[in-house]
């Protein structure tokens, strides 16, 4: 196995980042950004967690998708196997994250930045695993990465950092599943994506099944001009979830479209936080985000538009709704707009309710059971978002997960 | 097929039906007509078992005391309610809610469910007979109708759930003269020996559609008057002042 340890730059960079962290130590509630976070409580109690290394590891071969796809499987963190489609294999790149600091060993300090995030340094700092994706033309098929974690990283911290670019004119949609078949553990995983000129990128991911474990979720996005980057979350089944994105629209026409479904039970957290910069004209940014929240789970929103002075004609959109199924479940929301220039078109609109008396009155009064008007009210609710998604084939995947969830 | 007896209805302290007594045989058609705020849709959301109200008395349908049954019992036992606004329920879409409803009810009766294939057959058979167009069942339910579109598929979801009792609460109203004529003969077509029909409304024009057996003028929450559908051409004519002076 490579190590990165003998490449200067990042070596300092690490150096750097473990600076900034220890200096600042795991984020608690008196930092404005954490407030509502449940990671603070995780960490709090599980300060001594032991790094894991990744090593080889077996693969779940169960969980695979049986729609026709591009394969990457990496386990604790380490790439294991890659199976590609037809010509899709001559437009993908995929190495381990040591193999690109090694072939580009300049620089690299843009993979290390956001250093006043204490969390996102312990990752520039620690992390020992990783991927470099690179999409070379529009592909055939999605790609999924399947993340499997297995009961090796047990009461263990790891730490896994990405590099994900899509070249100039290149298409293509990226499925990220999480298999956890461990438990107690400190998952970090810190990715970049460059999306370049001309680009579209759709990044779907699922939160699911994974009641033991907290994990900590940061993207940094940056689209280049008439690029876009589109995204979708959907959150059921978990323990502690933080995902965290900052999306840079540093060219015109750059766009980015972030959707989010969660439906949290018994004691679920589930936190997001979401920073877009528009920081260049005629760039558009859109969040919509949909939450039922029952039994004492918690779901947090945290979204901020930054408008930077030279960025006219930005158009923001921000729209967050929960619906609070119990009377011990909380949702924290927190838009901000922070707006620098003067010819701009940004909103955005916060509600959080309980399940509508008359919408469940309506659908009983056509017989329909109140357990399954329930049902169809809460399906409805989320599909609105899942109809959001431009990939045809995940809509309907992610229409027909909902449906099954709710069964 | 319906008979209330004594039904007094209240919300919090406010008493709205008061002492209520009226029987609907099989296959009869009743109106109630009255002035805003003297029951009529309280009645109908007590008949249809609406939450929030405090209910005393009896409703008897087809023998049997309804009054502690839920909304989705009374509708599986053939009682219907037409909504003066019907709700948009974003997400919902029509043929998804339409065939869980209509499946539900012939659940209920112990009747075979029916497939994908059987209920879109049927459905457009329906909605093709009240005008609506078939683009129109893969919209979100209610979601961005217009008036009549909403009346219309108010009564698609009757005639389809084919009910014992239905009642039109103010169907008429935000309809313009072709929708009024299209709804009222999409529940004409539903009128027959086994089914009855509770008509609210303020205006006689519908009656000029559906004729009713009998109309009843409803004031603060009691019926005061009842008689035949020349009752209805009437208080067209003098309004309800003289039964509200009355009283």
């Amino acid at each position: 196995m490579n190590t990165i340890t003998d490449i200067r730059e990042v070596s300092e960079l690490r150096t750097l980042n473990l600076d900034i962290f220890n200096k600042h130590g795991y984020p608690t509630k008196k930092d404005e950004d954490w407030k509502q976070s449940a990671l603070n409580n995780f960490l709090e109690n599980n300060k001594q967690l032991e790094i894991y290394k990744t090593n080889n590891e077996l693969i779940n071969e169960k969980v695979f998708e049986n729609f026709k796809h591009n394969k990457i499987i990496i386990v604790n963190g380490l790439i294991q196997k890659t199976e590609f489609e037809g010509k899709d294999k001559d437009k993908i790149t995929i190495t381990s994250i040591d193999e690109f600091y090694k072939n580009n060993n300049k620089n690299l300090s843009k993979l290390f930045s956001n250093k006043k995030n204490p969390l996102v340094a312990a990752n520039n700092a620690l992390a020992t695993s990783g991927f470099f994706l690179e999409i070379k033309d529009n592909l055939d098929f999605p790609i999924t990465i399947y993340h499997q974690y297995n009961s090796k990283i047990d009461q263990k911290q790891i730490h896994q950092k990405n590099y994900i670019l899509i070249n100039k004119n290149s298409k293509a949609s990226i499925f990220e599943k999480f298999t956890n078949e461990n438990k107690k553990t400190f998952i970090s995983i810190n990715t970049n994506i460059d999306v370049q000129k001309n680009s579209h990128i759709k990044n779907y991911v699922v939160n699911s099944n994974n009641t033991e474990n907290c994990i900590y979720r940061f993207k940094k996005v940056n689209v280049e001009t008439s690029a876009n980057y589109e995204s979708f979350i959907f959150s059921n089944i978990i323990k502690t979830i933080r995902d965290e994105v900052e999306v840079n629209l540093n060219e015109s026409l750059a766009e980015c479209y972030l959707y989010y479904t969660q439906f949290l039970k018994n004691n679920e957290d589930h936190e997001i936080k979401v920073r877009i910069n528009h920081l260049a004209e005629n760039t558009k940014s859109y969040q919509f985000s949909k939450s039922i929240i029952d039994g004492t789970a918690k779901g947090v929103y945290q979204g901020k538009i930054f408008v930077d002075q030279i960025a006219q004609k930005t158009n923001g959109y921000q729209l967050i709704k929960s619906v609070l199924l119990s009377d011990q479940c909380i949702f924290h929301s927190k838009p901000e707009l922070e707006i620098y220039a003067d010819d701009v078109k940004c909103s955005h609109g916060s509600s959080s309710t309980s399940l509508n008396k008359d919408e469940l009155f309506y659908l009983m009064a056509r017989g329909i059971p109140e357990n399954q008007a329930k049902r169809l009210i809460v399906q409805g609710f989320l599909s609105e978002v899942i109809e959001k998604i431009s990939d045809d084939h995940f809509k309907n995947y992610f229409l027909s997960i909902t449906e099954e969830m709710l069964k | 097929m319906l008979s209330i007896e004594k039904l007094n209805v209240s919300v919090g302290d406010k008493k709205i039906l008061q002492n209520f007594n009226l029987k609907i045989s099989k296959g009869e058609v009743h109106a109630i007509m009255g002035p805003n705020g003297s029951g009529k849709s309280t009645l109908s959301y007590a008949l249809a078992g609406k939450d929030g109200y405090v209910v005393d008395g009896k409703i008897l349908f087809k023998n049997e005391n309804i009054v502690d049954l839920k909304a989705d019992e009374r509708a599986q036992r053939g009682i219907f309610l037409a909504f003066q606004y019907p709700i948009e329920i974003p997400g919902v879409f029509m043929n998804n809610f339409l065939k869980t409803s209509l499946n539900a009810v012939r659940k209920a009766k112990n009747q075979k469910e029916v497939d994908v294939v059987e209920f879109l057959s049927l459905v457009k058979q329906h909605a093709k007979k009240l005008g609506i167009k078939e683009d129109q069942l893969g919209r979100a339910l209610n979601v961005g109708f217009s008036g009549g579109e909403k009346k219309r598929n108010e009564v698609l979801q009757m005639s389809l759930l084919e009910p014992d009792l239905a009642i039109l609460d103010e169907t008429d109203s935000g309809l313009d003269i072709d929708a009024l004529k299209t709804v009222a003969d999409g529940v004409n077509a539903l009128r027959s020996p086994h089914r009855s029909f509770l008509i609210i409304t303020h205006y006689q024009r519908l009656l000029d559609y559906i004729k009713p057996d009998f109309v009843h003028v409803m004031v603060n929450g009691s019926i005061v008057k009842t008689g035949c559908s020349k009752l209805a051409q009437e208080l067209d004519k003098i309004g309800y002042k003289e039964f509200q002076k009355a009283i």
